[in-house]
């Protein structure tokens, strides 16, 4: 898709090329001011609130009220908030690489089920001393993640394949392959439902806090690694340099197919160590959604986070507040994936108050000079 | 007996084909005039349980797709609103309003639609003109329903429209060089409004129709990427109607062939088996972009319109 | 035509003024066009005259001011509601949808027309209006327009306007697409579109053109209108004045020099397209030390493929290219750059949305004193673009501006400072003046001078060839592909002599050497 277009456009229309660069991602990167967010975030739940009554005739106030109170409002809330932002934040970090760098690295969510799959087939048959095993399972579910996106990267820089539904297709296979594994060769002896064994008891990180385990940490020390990467590196710097102005790049003489691989290796491993915290530090063995559609929840959150990675585990701990929050309201009645109707409100929102908060700033600059 | 199995698989795949033909086809239209629509997946979710709703309303499957449709039109009216209105950025709002899709379609299942009740399909042709011998042979395409036939008129009155008409014209030049289309006096807006309203609800049309008449019923993840294969298909169709019917009948063929290995007792693993079709549609990928020659991709497409 | 009878006005503007963003693009200007005359927009680039164009023709909405067509106010809020007054426009940039043919195109274009595509009907009104006025269009009709010449594009535009009925056109700096030599041909079109009845509203930066062709000329210069004088009192000293607002530089010719060592040689070079066609055939040529040598080529004709090429973004079907001896014919753009070449881009020189400092070293992020160890220095990186922002007279509030909020002559300052502080032995330039106003054009020639004497090598491509023969010790022309004339001498060079090797035609008596 990618290499036709551009040479379409290389044929084509001159204007449209200048058009584009005269706008270059501009929906896309520009920072909404935290006013926005706020306006995006009552909205949400305006609308959200609106849903609730509507389809169900509870009082949308009383509901938000059970729904903070068991997230953000309670120990076991926040603790909870914070275990389920883990593997959000370590896949986000994986996708931020990939989208700094122009490739919409979409298969989070397979890519964590191949973390899963090796951090599983490792912990669960090999017996070494925790110090080695647990090095061990996450340099290898790290190879796996990266061979597994570096598919799509491949496809992107042989064939032209956008990365975008390779990624999707990718996903697909992954969790049909995860599916496969758990009934297949590394299901437990007689399960009562499909899953595998537990993993060697080495190879189960601590819980700091129950539901709060360590792999919290590894999450948010991820945090200034990538940052670092992104900002002080040369191969942050020409990474951005292909997603911000990839005709620039290429210009000034940049490897383009070379980056575009490492990138997706780099961002594919970070992601599949989203899948491996949810074996070694909460599932403690795989099932069907150890998963749990964290990867395509990281990527929205790093959308909403526009892409800055010191504004995505905010984004992360705020979106994993809505999937407890809407959690808890099953008793009353109301469906988990309220939290899904959250999560694609709050995006849509965002963008749509960006949006305003442009219009209105341009409207506030050019005014009083329109006069003759 | 190996007669038999192609014949039967042939069935099948036509059996299964109009769900990726309208799904796809109403991809295309959003396309066609330059806007990615890649919240299919979530359209067609969202569209499954308002189908299954609208039959238990009426006890008709048509009222299933009505409500399906209508469901698309909704989802579209989001999409055009903020892609072409406000020109933000069609990955996003895709990714939202999958996300709303799934969330929705979810909450109104388990709020509306009893468990274990199954709905009716369409009547078939054959039971349309009243036949009553048996179905061998040819007589087998009276046993494809309603749509299957409908799905076909589909795609001839696109192909027709778009190519054939003034509004497919427009269609086509907004979506190629919306500037040039601009200043020939063509309303962007409403001809992009009008095109992603008419497609979200034919996406729609096709999610209510595998709730209703394929499934029979709702299960979680039941589109199981069908949207995205769709989304994929027009892809590679090289954005010609033709090339899409072709592309439709390859994954219902891939589909037919699950069912139909199934049926005969092949043991393959069904996970591994239902790895298939996104394996193919990788493979797919492949082939069609490595062959070289022009490509007919609308060149305006994903990039926003700028009038100023 | 004048004086003795009011003429008829058909089209006036009362006040017009427009900003965009800071810049204020055209500022209270009021001006009457009258029935059956040409009337000639002068201007520099940016200078206005196509934003007023722009709002006439409603693709932008006027601030302030009012438009009367035939002595009523309307508003045009879009290019539908000028069409319906009879206001077409043959714009700069072609609007025409590549992928459809000329008759889908113009068919697009006409007014009332049937749901159902009426192919033969419209083919009858093309075909008469292409024969009237000598188009010669008729047997193209259902051809892609993506597959036509320039010139021919252009009569298509021509065509749309015609075929939906206006009658007064505007022509938007319709000559910038043209081949010298396509120049008299179409300036008989507008005079023969006139004489048919048409009025025309003409917009050109060409002093020459303006003279030829008008019945008044009105001079715009930023934002601002000058003047409006009729065609016969102007003169070339006249419409230069109210243009630039002061008298030009003389261009001054340059010496044949002595040929230095040399640097850069091609062979034989073979270059494919994107479509699998040949875009550079057997080029051949050689480059010395310390010269600037000019490539003249019209946009499409190969220029861009060959340097592309030399810079190593393009793979080369066959042929060889050798740097200081060495065959680099396959090597990767960084290692040529690490050689000593370079690319200077008319466009994308840098990344939009990266501050100017980050900018400032797009071509060498992996070279010390930037980084060491793939660990950038940010405090080296800071120093060098605060450098380059004095040296080339970079004018940016701060160095974390974004590129993208530059103007156009600042973004390319940026880029040559960029390009020249990496001390490059052969530069090519690829159009870098393009679209930059005369100041910024004058510092980027200045620039290329100076480090020529420093014992640079330029290949310096344009189309442009006042100013092509301002900078250039030598010439080369290309034309299709094909380097089709060299010219060491440039003292006993006409314009007129490239133009025609420019545009395909043969060489005339006492022209160049043969290239090859």
């Amino acid at each position: 898709m990618e290499t036709s277009k551009q040479t379409d456009q290389n044929r084509k229309e001159p204007q449209h090329r200048a058009t584009r660069s005269k706008m270059p991602n501009i929906s896309r990167l520009s920072m909404a001011s935290p006013l926005a967010y706020v306006i995006a975030f009552l909205l949400t739940f305006l609308i959200g609130g609106a849903v609730i009554y509507a389809l169900t005739g509870q009082n949308p106030i009383a509901v938000y009220g059970s729904f903070f109170s068991h997230s953000f409002f309670s120990q076991y809330g926040i603790l909870e908030v914070l275990a389920k932002a883990t593997p959000i934040i370590i896949a986000g970090a994986g996708m931020i690489i990939a989208f700094r760098c122009g490739l919409w690295n979409l298969g989070a969510e397979g890519q964590m089920a191949i973390g899963a799959i090796v951090a599983t087939a490792i912990g669960v048959n090999l017996n070494l001393p925790a110090g080695i095993l647990l090095p061990v399972i996450f340099l290898a579910s790290f190879i796996g993640g990266a061979l597994w996106s570096g598919i799509a990267g491949f496809l992107k820089t042989k064939f032209g394949v956008h990365e975008m539904l390779s990624t999707l297709m990718l996903n697909y296979i992954a969790l049909k392959l995860l599916e496969y594994m758990i009934s297949g060769p590394l299901s437990m002896p007689h399960p009562n439902y499909p899953r595998t064994s537990e993993i060697l008891s080495q190879a189960q990180m601590p819980f700091l806090q129950y539901p709060l385990n360590t792999t919290f940490l590894i999450a948010l020390a991820l945090i200034p690694i990538v940052w670092f990467i992104i900002n002080r590196t040369s191969l942050g710097y020409r990474l951005q340099a292909v997603g911000f102005g990839r005709e620039a790049a290429r210009l000034a003489g940049m490897d383009i197919a070379k980056l575009t691989m490492i990138v997706m290796l780099i961002s594919g491993g970070i992601a599949a160590l989203g899948g491996t915290v949810e074996v070694v530090g909460d599932f403690m063995r795989m099932e069907r959604n150890v998963t749990g559609g964290y990867g395509f929840t990281a990527i929205v959150v790093v959308m909403l986070a526009r892409e800055e990675i010191i504004a995505m585990p905010f984004a992360a701990f705020f979106i994993s507040g809505m999937i407890v929050g809407a959690s808890s309201l099953t008793l009353a009645g109301i469906p988990a994936s309220f939290s899904q109707i959250l999560i694609g409100l709050l995006l849509l929102c965002v963008i749509f108050a960006g949006y305003i908060e442009r219009w209105l700033r341009q409207r506030w600059e050019y005014a009083g000079k329109m006069a003759c | 007996m190996t007669l038999d199995l192609i014949v039967n698989l042939l069935f099948a795949t036509l059996n299964i084909l109009p769900i990726y033909l309208i799904a796809s086809l109403g991809g295309y239209l959003s396309q066609r005039v330059g806007v990615y629509d890649i919240s299919m997946e979530g359209n067609m979710t969202f569209a499954a349980v308002l189908g299954i709703i609208g039959f238990f309303v009426a006890d008709s499957p048509w009222m299933g797709l009505l409500f399906g449709f209508l469901g698309g039109v909704f989802f579209g009216l989001i999409l055009a609103t903020l892609a072409v209105r406000f020109n933000l950025d069609q990955i996003v709002i895709g990714f939202g309003l999958w996300f709303l899709g799934l969330g929705l379609g979810s909450f109104l299942y388990k709020l509306y639609v009893p468990s274990d009740q199954h709905t009716i399909g369409f009547s078939t042709l054959g039971q349309l003109v009243g036949y009553k011998g048996e179905l061998t042979g040819f007589a087998r395409f009276l046993e494809l329903d309603v749509i299957f036939y409908l799905s076909i008129l589909l795609l001839i009155i696109i192909s027709l429209v778009v190519y054939r008409t003034r509004l497919g014209l427009q269609m086509r030049a907004t979506g190629e060089n919306p500037a040039a289309a601009d200043a020939a006096g063509v309303n962007i807006f409403r001809i992009r409004y009008f095109t992603i309203l008419v497609g979200a609800g034919l996406v729609g049309i096709a999610g209510a129709y595998l709730a209703v008449a394929f499934l029979q019923g709702f299960t979680s993840g039941m589109v199981a990427g069908r949207g995205w294969i769709a989304f994929s298909i027009v892809i590679f169709g090289r954005w010609k109607p033709s090339n899409i019917f072709w592309g439709c009948l390859l994954f219902a063929g891939i589909n037919g062939l699950q069912v139909r290995l199934q049926t005969i007792g092949v043991t393959i693993p069904s996970d591994l088996m239902t790895m298939a079709p996104y394996i193919v549609t990788l493979i797919a990928l492949v082939i069609i972009m490595s062959r070289s020659g022009r490509s007919r991709i609308p060149s305006a497409l994903g990039i926003p319109y700028y009038r100023e | 035509m004048e004086a003795t009878s009011a003429p008829e006005i058909v089209l006036e503007a009362k006040g017009i003024s427009k900003h965009f963003g800071s810049v204020q693009a055209l500022d209270c200007v009021s001006l009457s066009f009258r029935k059956g005359e040409i009337h000639t927009l002068l201007g520099e680039n940016g200078a206005g005259k196509t934003t007023l164009m722009n709002i006439i023709y409603g693709l932008y909405q006027k601030d302030a001011g009012e438009i009367l067509v035939n002595g009523k106010v309307h508003e045009i809020r879009s290019p539908r509601d000028s069409l319906q007054l009879g206001i077409g426009m043959v714009p700069q940039f072609f609007k025409l949808v590549p992928d459809l043919s000329i008759l889908e195109n113009i068919y697009l274009f006409m007014e009332k027309t049937k749901f159902i595509i009426d192919r033969k009907g419209a083919k009858a009104i093309i075909q008469q209006l292409s024969e009237m006025f000598g188009f010669g269009l008729e047997d193209k009709i259902d051809r892609e327009v993506g597959s036509l010449t320039e010139g021919e594009k252009q009569k298509v535009e021509i065509l749309k306007i015609l075929a939906r009925g206006s009658k007064i056109l505007l022509f938007d700096e319709a000559t910038n697409v043209l081949a010298p030599n396509e120049l008299d041909s179409f300036l008989q079109i507008v005079k023969d579109l006139n004489k048919s009845g048409y009025s025309i509203i003409y917009i050109t930066h060409r002093l020459q053109e303006a003279l030829q062709i008008s019945d008044r000329i009105s001079a715009f210069r930023k934002g601002k209108l000058v003047g409006t004088i009729s065609g016969k009192e102007a003169t070339l000293e006249k419409l230069t004045v109210m243009m630039v607002g002061a008298e030009l530089e003389k261009i001054s010719t340059v010496l044949p020099q002595e040929k230095g060592r040399m640097i850069l040689e091609v062979k034989d070079l073979n270059v494919i397209d994107e479509r699998g066609l040949l875009a550079l055939k057997n080029v051949s040529c050689q480059f010395y030390e310390g010269e600037i040598v000019g490539l003249a080529g019209i946009e499409g004709n190969g220029s861009n493929y060959l340097a592309e090429a030399l810079i190593g973004l393009r793979r080369v079907k066959s042929g060889k290219v050798i740097y200081r001896g060495a065959d680099i014919t396959r090597s990767l753009p960084l290692h040529r750059m690490n050689l000593g070449m370079s690319l200077m881009p008319s466009s994308n020189a840098l990344v939009p949305l990266f501050s100017v400092r980050d900018n400032s070293i797009l071509d060498y992020p992996e070279k010390p004193p930037f980084s060491r160890h793939g660990l950038l220095d940010r405090k080296a990186i800071t120093a060098h673009a605060k450098r380059i922002v004095t040296d080339y007279q970079v004018q940016t509030p701060s160095i974390l501006l974004q590129a993208v909020k530059l103007s156009g002559g600042n973004r390319q300052r940026l880029a040559i400072g960029r390009k020249i502080e990496s001390n490059p032995k052969f530069m090519i330039a690829y159009h870098p003046t393009k679209g930059l106003d005369i100041k910024s054009q004058s510092f980027i020639y200045e620039k290329l001078l100076t480090m020529k004497k420093a014992g640079m090598t330029v290949l310096f491509m344009g189309a442009d060839l006042d100013e092509l023969l301002l900078v250039s010790n030598r010439l080369m022309v290309i034309y299709r592909g094909e380097i089709v004339g060299v010219f060491d001498d440039l003292r006993s060079v006409s314009k007129f002599d490239v133009g025609v090797l420019m545009t395909g035609g043969s060489r005339r008596e006492g022209g160049a050497k043969v290239g090859n």
